[in-house]
């Protein structure tokens, strides 16, 4: 198997761009905190409903692309070729979602000052049903919430460390820049809260759009364009520019978009997104240009990926992680301008990668310190509660590195059992958005059946049956359930109470 | 079902027929397996038709958030 050859291109100029560039997010988010805008807990996680559509937008779009999608889902595309347009399609189909999510959560959010998505869940089921349920519900879904997003965290610090070690020619190991990256977030989210990483991540997102675009004009004028790259595989390798070659290929396909699709829009820092809209037609104009963010983004990133099968073929599978970071670097090695445009793409990982760390993180401190340390200790104020809000936020950060010193599994693989877990709470907070019968037994009963099936599945080592994932066929037995069992345990005054939540 | 005096995509018929017929496009069940050929404007004739599916997609989106919800 040949191996990829490193071109030491860059020299100092990497790492002083790097951290010139981080310390001016440091410094929006500090400023933000300077001006006293974290001095609440409300305003320090939510930004008090100030972000605008644009900033929201960005944001949000900021959040989603990660350090998984400029460095593993571009890798992605790299092992499976055209087939990985499922990528562009998935990514799409999370607006639709949240659309749904958002048309009823923002005004339930706004009237009940709801923060975070076990708020939702505890006002929603917290009529009728036994304590006991509602706290076995609260807790199932705060273990599948904080999984999935904590999982979202540390792909970025895996990708952060592919990126710098094949950057800096192997001088930076790849361990020493996940630690480097996971202490840096840690800096970062504490001295600005979610306004600064909302801010900073408005601008990452600029950084992103204009990073990745520059790539790709880079990459093919070095490598050739994606044209030639089809021309060269049709001859190399076929596979990679034809259609499935099974129906499972197919079906996988609509399962991969099922699971992607369902579960990126319930990460705790996504529903935070949406419940910190100032009101419903901030968060509709946002999709004026996201769908064509997210598209531009995602499928430039696959072309990386094929262009990177035809110039540097034959790399193994967790080699191929590195293609972006090797195709930008020799690309540097050949011609100035592209040396140029090679900063601006490691400005634009970094970008996206910092800004989904910071916002996954922050998501799950403040979900922990809520639902965790506020149940230990009701009585704590709220200066206590920020402090130990930060400890735990670090705690948490700090927790990824073992994890990631070895990264047993391929980031799209992390991906996959990020949101088989994630997706089963879509019954408690999407199908119990619209029917009002939907009750706390019938949720818990899913929740656990689609657990079960998921974990046990994927423990068996069973990813796909068919082509659909562990997860979806975990969530339909989910959903399922959920319906038989609240339909025959439903009363009637619950039915009255959610409607009255629902439609106020 | 609660009602709601505003517009809401996910009661509306419209939205889910043309979504699903949508992403049932975007797929490409309808092409035989295994298969590159024709290439059109540089690129395999079915991911061409899948990305102008997804483009498409994207302009739905956009029209979901104006035209569903009020």
């Amino acid at each position: 198997m040949p191996t990829a050859e490193i071109t030491p291109a860059f020299g100092m100029e990497a790492p002083i761009v790097a951290i010139a560039f981080v310390a001016i997010l440091i410094f929006v988010g500090y400023y933000s905190y300077k001006k006293r805008v974290g001095a609440t807990i409300y305003d320090f996680f939510l930004a008090s409903r100030l972000l605008g559509y644009f900033v929201l937008g960005l944001s949000l779009y900021a959040a989603q692309y990660s350090g998984n999608s400029f460095i593993g889902y571009a890798a992605r595309g790299y092992r499976s070729g055209f087939v990985f347009l499922m990528y562009p399609a998935f990514m799409v189909t999370i607006l639709p979602v949240l659309l749904i999510v958002a048309s009823r959560l923002i005004p339930i959010s706004i009237n009940r000052k709801l923060t975070l998505p076990t708020d939702y869940i505890r006002v929603r089921f917290g009529y009728g049903g036994s304590k006991s349920v509602i706290e076995a519900i609260l807790a199932l879904s705060l273990v599948f919430l904080v999984w999935g997003t904590f999982v979202q965290f540390f792909e970025q610090a895996i990708a952060m460390g592919y990126l710098g070690e094949v950057i800096s020619a192997g001088m930076f190991p790849y361990m020493y820049m996940v630690v480097v990256f996971v202490v840096g977030v840690i800096i970062f989210t504490i001295l600005g809260g979610f306004r600064g990483a909302a801010l900073a991540n408005a601008v990452m997102g600029l950084v992103m759009l204009l990073g990745l675009v520059g790539t790709l004009a880079m990459v093919s004028k070095d490598f050739g364009s994606i044209s030639d790259a089809v021309m060269v595989l049709a001859k190399s390798k076929p596979s990679l520019i034809s259609t499935p070659s099974t129906t499972t290929g197919v079906i996988n396909w609509f399962s991969t978009i099922a699971l992607v699709g369902v579960g990126a829009p319930l990460y705790i820092h996504i529903l935070q997104h949406v419940m910190a809209s100032k009101d419903p037609s901030t968060f509709k104009r946002t999709f004026l240009f996201t769908p064509y963010f997210y598209i531009l983004t995602a499928t430039s990133l696959l072309f990386i990926g094929i262009i990177g099968a035809s110039a540097i073929p034959g790399l193994g599978t967790m080699e191929s992680e590195r293609i972006v970071p090797l195709l930008v670097v020799n690309a540097a090695a050949k011609d100035p301008y592209s040396k140029v445009w090679g900063l601006l793409w490691l400005m634009a990982v970094l970008s996206a990668t910092l800004s989904t760390a910071a916002t996954t993180i922050i998501a799950i401190s403040v979900t922990v310190v809520r639902e965790v340390y506020r149940a230990v200790r009701p009585a704590a104020t709220e200066r206590e509660t920020l402090l130990v809000s930060r400890i735990i936020l670090a705690l948490i950060a700090l927790l990824a590195i073992p994890i990631v010193i070895e990264p047993r599994a391929t980031i799209w693989r992390w991906t996959e059992i990020k949101f088989e877990g994630l997706i089963q709470v879509f019954p408690a907070i999407v199908l119990s958005l619209y029917i009002p019968w939907v009750n706390s037994k019938g949720v818990l009963s899913g929740m656990i059946a689609g657990a079960i099936t998921a974990l046990a599945l994927t423990l068996s080592g069973t990813a796909t049956v068919q082509g659909i994932h562990a997860g979806v066929i975990g969530l339909i037995l989910n959903t399922v359930i959920c319906l038989i069992v609240s339909r025959v345990t439903v009363k009637p005054d619950e039915i009255a109470y959610a409607k009255t939540l629902l439609t106020s | 079902m609660g009602k709601t005096p505003t517009k809401e995509p996910a009661k509306n018929p419209l939205f889910w027929i043309l979504w699903l017929l949508i992403i049932a496009v975007s797929v490409p069940w309808y092409f035989p397996s295994k298969t590159y050929e024709p290439i059109v404007a540089g690129l395999p004739l079915w991911a061409l038709v899948v990305l102008v599916t997804i483009v498409l997609y994207a302009v739905f989106a956009t029209l979901s958030a104006y035209m569903f919800w009020r």
